[in-house]
């Protein structure tokens, strides 16, 4: 298949799908919005994540998410506000934040980034299982544990698709302006350094960006497959061309057709949560493409 | 013309290069020594890439702004990711605010005879063809002085022939400085070579400096021989004690 075949795919089905949602299915428009759009957020940092050896750190996001949902739940349950609100994204988005950190943090005690994500991961499994134990005490009226998980996608509303997209416009920065340059110190870092592209500051943007990407997803996606959405659709880039300049825009076309099909599937198979149908849609893509 | 003066360099607290001066111009220098003399730091020091004592200078530029006159072919050059060899060497001339980066790549890829090439994956070139590649790619962001770390290391006999064949072309036209850890090389390639120790230990024409009485002041066993097609020297890696 050509390079442009899939993002022409791509966009006819993404057309389509609003179109449908827009006529038919009104009440799905917006949780259509927010699933294309956190869909194709995270799906621009998949390249880079795969190429800079982060795909474990990026697959631990599930439970970093996670952790950080249920630890923003806290102060929230508190203050009676919904996991919807921006005042929950931007304390979810904080812990994420901190969490990722941490992983460069413990890197430092002589750890490789393997480890040093397994480590904190493991504090984290620890932290998480308290923090669902405390919600369920105190909370449990306002906080539904799996919500998080799955994600709220039949509730999203216009002004959750509002509160999301400033998050999602400025985890889109780094990738459209950095992205191939990121790119490129996976492909030689050494070099990158001798011209000024300095490998250390990159990577704290990008798990900044990867954060804040992550974070705002968490309400449409639930706090599992973000972790799919930063491998899978890189992945399918990765299979679909060997250019280094293919891979974000292959990345976000993936992404961008899985969540219309996966719309689709949902809308015509409602047992089929959109998305774990997601998921379906890019594991038919990522083995259809043989090279 | 690129002038170094007393360069220092610590990791540590330990002195990794040490009051090292030289200067050079549109030659060729080799610049070998035994593991951990300092070879590398000497490039990354040039380069900016790590902290120093010392004066270094390109064409009289001596602050960060000399690094855009320099190319870099780093030691272990990794082809394992996505990319083809176009946008190997393309891309970073870009980067680099290059004026036209294309007919810079271009230009560059033809120079090391990979043009034909340009579609392919990086990932899928020879040891020879990639140390090649990274050549136009340093030449592609305006090398004026061309670094070479062990760039004969991992290549087949027939790479290193090529090789040495576009390093002779280039020297008319560029600063080069290429370490080595073998010190065997052809008559006509090195203007210069200077041995290093953490400390300058030699620097001259090869005449001058692939003399056993001199290298055996760095190496534990040396032999050397200057045949009619080049210097043949056989070397003991182990450095004298500080």
């Amino acid at each position: 298949m050509a390079s442009w075949a899939l993002p022409t795919a791509a966009l006819l089905l993404t057309a389509a799908a609003l179109w449908y949602a827009y006529v038919y299915t009104p009440l799905l428009l917006w949780p259509l919005v927010s699933l294309l759009s956190s869909s194709v957020v995270l799906a621009l940092h998949s390249p880079m994540a795969l190429g800079r050896r982060m795909t474990f750190l990026a697959h631990a996001q599930g439970h970093t998410v996670l952790t950080a949902a249920l630890a923003a739940a806290l102060p929230a349950g508190a203050l009676a506000v919904g996991v919807g609100s921006a005042y929950y994204t931007a304390l979810a988005l904080l812990f994420v934040v901190l969490l990722n950190l941490a992983v460069l943090a413990t890197e430092r005690l002589g750890f490789g980034k393997d480890v040093a994500t397994g480590v904190v991961m493991s504090f984290q499994l620890t932290a998480t299982i308290a923090l669902l134990y405390l919600v369920r005490t105190l909370y449990a009226a306002a906080v539904d544990p799996v919500a998080l998980i799955t994600g709220e996608y039949l509730l999203i509303t216009a002004r959750d698709v509002a509160f999301q997209a400033p998050f999602l416009v400025a985890a889109s920065v780094f990738p459209l302006l950095f992205g191939l340059r990121y790119l490129y110190i996976s492909l030689d870092e050494q070099f990158a350094e001798s011209i000024g592209i300095r490998a250390g500051a990159y990577d704290y943007a990008f798990l900044v960006s990867m954060s804040v990407a992550v974070s705002a997803s968490v309400y449409a996606l639930g706090s599992l497959m973000p972790a799919v959405l930063l491998i899978l659709p890189g992945a399918i880039a990765n299979r679909m061309s060997h250019r280094l300049t293919d891979q974000i825009p292959l990345s976000v076309s993936a992404a961008a057709l899985s969540a219309s099909a996966a719309h689709f599937l949902y809308t015509f198979v409602p047992w089929l949560w959109p998305s774990a149908a997601l998921g379906l849609v890019m594991f038919t893509l990522l083995i259809w493409r043989n090279k | 013309m690129l002038s170094v003066k007393h360069l220092t360099v610590s990791r540590g607290g330990r002195a990794v290069l040490e009051d090292v001066s030289f200067e050079t111009g549109r030659e060729f220098v080799l610049v070998a020594g035994p593991n951990g003399a300092g070879k590398t730091t000497l490039f990354l020091a040039v380069l900016n890439l790590v902290p120093y004592r010392g004066e270094v200078c390109i064409d009289h530029v001596c602050t960060e702004e000399r690094t855009r006159k320099i190319g870099y072919i780093p030691q272990r050059l990794k082809a394992n990711g996505r990319g083809t060899v176009w946008e190997y060497v393309y891309l970073p001339a870009r980067f680099r605010g290059v004026k036209s980066p294309e007919q810079a790549a271009a230009e560059a890829l033809r120079e090391v005879g990979l043009y034909e090439l340009r579609d392919a994956p990086v990932a899928s070139l020879s040891g020879g063809q990639l140390q090649r590649a990274a050549i136009a790619r340093a030449l592609a962001v305006g090398g004026e002085v061309l670094l070479l770390d062990e760039p004969l290391a991992n290549v087949d006999p027939q790479g290193r022939l090529e090789l040495i064949a576009l390093l002779r072309e280039l020297k008319r036209e560029k600063t080069i400085l290429m370490t080595s850890h073998e010190l065997t090389l052809p008559l006509d390639l090195a203007d210069k070579v200077l041995i290093l120790n953490r400390r300058v230990v030699a620097y001259g024409g090869p005449d001058e400096v692939l003399r056993e009485e001199v290298l055996s002041r760095v190496y534990r066993y040396v032999r050397v021989a200057k045949t009619s097609f080049g210097y043949l020297c056989v070397t003991e890696d182990y450095a004298h004690p500080h």
